[in-house]
């Protein structure tokens, strides 16, 4: 794999995590370019660290991204409103290409799809979609294929409800014996106000 | 054909000691397991073979259930079972108040409920209480053997389901003095549900048959059944009798009245587990509950204040950064 292209710009490769490009990665060693995606991932440069250097003169020409990896709701942060669903992906890539002037060279199952610096964020996403459902395609070859569900608003809404449940319930069992007591009374109030926020995130 | 179907169970005991999976055995038994199941059923400390054994035993009575008679059930029933109901049959005539009877989806619960209901319907009027089989579909079984058993006004049994209306004549029931039973393992909906620790993990458990003695003044009667011998043998266990603890409940706000439920439903799920841990595989929900529920405990008193903050500051609960429609 070769990641020259015939531009002197800065581009980013949007790249699917499977088991061949990992090892390419290790093959080339230390000339590899920045690698951005999960930070439990060996070598792997996080997205803010990339950032921080992006505008500078001596900014890194090549970055990988591995989109696929950037799932959690620390990390994926831009909601997409699909016909099917609602995703989350994460901003990088759209910041290092409005703001940073990074053209995208994306995989998806017809090949590789240029987005120019500076394009619409929405023309961005639309790719970055695409690219997503494409990576199923590459079936168990593709592994990040289980984490995914985390990128979903209904995965996040779920697990929200259930954080939120395993609260209330924390409280109940530790109040269970002086339910009246008002320690008890000020938690829930504050329970009662970060779940009356989520649902209405919910209809939002 | 009972007395065959109980000696060829019987005769298949030996199973309990297989250890190995058994592909033809689990097609034999409509029983696929996935690999998560059967390291979930091991975990509980069981041989495999016990578990194939113990669905033996639940084709068997289902199979039963579906050919037999009144008379030949009651034979059955009574052939299989070891319960002493003295102390529960004495128990209930002399309450004041309703009885909730409160058994979980535990080894022979049909059967025990069956026979339970049975005895005390010959003193009060019993009330079974469970999900209606259009919504619940394993509960046909119920149903069937209300048909064949209990249509006779005389016997003192019916059957009550889980809608608005099942539920009034639920509370009506137990104001008059009546027995609901109720099986509290059930959840359908987890968001309705609090997270009581249980054997290791946490169950999401409904707050009902709190609430149900909270309205009534009924008292609470934990009731297990277990398995007794190699063969289809039941003896129904009875649990410590548990009373809603504040006397005025009606004064609390709903949210202290939820603590309050939830204290009760942790006592009633302690008694369970005291027994259910070392015979976990005979719960119907075994698998489902080892393999997706959380494991651990609840967060400590003292912890609670950190935990309130990290979830206020958790990125879950924040607005998304941006929102592009591409619809």
């Amino acid at each position: 794999m070769d990641l020259d292209v015939a531009d002197d710009g800065k581009w980013a490769f949007i790249l699917p995590t499977t088991a061949p490009i990992g090892d390419w990665f290790r093959r080339v060693g230390a000339v590899r370019p920045p690698v951005i995606g999960r930070a439990d991932i060996k070598g792997n440069t996080r997205a803010t660290d990339l950032l921080c250097v992006a505008g500078a003169v001596d900014a890194p020409r090549r970055v990988v991204i591995h989109t696929d990896q950037l799932c959690r709701a620390s990390e994926a942060t831009v909601r997409i409103d699909l016909a099917d669903q609602q995703v989350f992906l994460s901003p990088v890539e759209m910041i290092l290409n409005t703001k940073y002037n990074y053209s995208l060279l994306v995989w998806t199952a017809g090949g590789l799809r240029e987005v120019p610096a500076d394009s619409r964020l929405k023309d961005i996403a639309a790719v970055l979609v695409e690219h997503l459902r494409d990576c199923a395609t590459l079936g168990a070859e593709w592994l990040e294929r289980d984490r995914q569900i985390e990128r979903t608003l209904s995965h996040r809404r779920r697990l929200g409800r259930r954080k939120l449940r395993y609260l209330r319930s924390s409280v109940a069992s530790a109040f269970a014996d002086h339910p009246t007591v008002d320690a008890a009374s000020t938690y829930l109030a504050n329970i009662g106000t970060l779940e009356a926020a989520f649902a209405a995130a919910d209809t939002a | 054909m009972s007395a065959l179907t109980i000696a060829g169970v019987t005769a298949a005991s030996p199973l309990r000691m297989l250890d190995v999976r058994s592909p033809w055995l689990e097609r034999r038994l409509e029983l696929p397991l996935s690999e998560a199941d059967v390291a979930a059923v091991r975990s509980t400390g069981a041989k495999l073979g016990a578990y194939y054994h113990w669905y033996l035993q639940k084709l068997v009575i289902a199979d039963a259930i579906k050919q037999l008679d009144r008379e030949q059930a009651t034979r059955l029933i009574a052939q299989v079972d070891h319960t002493d109901y003295a102390g529960v049959v004495d128990a209930v005539r002399r309450s004041d108040t309703g009885v909730l009877i409160a058994i979980p989806h535990h080894a022979h619960y049909v059967l025990s409920m069956t026979a339970l209901a049975a005895r005390l319907g010959k003193h009060t009027t019993v009330n079974v209480f469970y999900g209606q089989p259009a919504t619940h579909k394993g509960n046909a079984v119920f149903d069937h053997l209300h048909e064949v058993l209990f249509s006779d006004p005389a016997c003192g049994v019916n059957v009550i389901h889980d809608t608005r209306q099942g539920l009034v004549k639920a509370i009506k029931g137990l104001k008059n003095g009546e027995v609901v039973v109720i099986m509290p393992d059930a959840a359908q909906d987890e968001d309705a549900t609090l997270m009581i620790p249980f054997c290791g993990r946490l169950m999401d458990a409904m707050l009902g048959t709190a609430t149900l003695a909270r309205k009534t003044g009924a008292w609470i009667l934990p009731v297990l059944s277990r398995i007794h011998g190699r063969g289809l043998g039941f003896r129904t266990e009875f649990g410590e009798r548990i009373d809603y603890p504040i006397a005025h409940a009606a004064e609390l706000d709903p949210e202290q009245t939820r603590i309050a439920d939830y204290g009760v439903m942790r006592q009633v799920f302690s008694q369970f587990e005291a027994v259910m841990q070392d015979e976990l595989y005979l719960w119907q929900n075994v698998r489902k509950y080892l393999t997706s529920s959380p494991t651990g405990g609840l967060a400590p008193k003292d912890e609670l204040s950190s935990l309130l903050s990290a979830i206020e500051t958790d990125p879950l609960f924040g607005s998304p950064d941006l929102v592009l429609d591409l619809r």
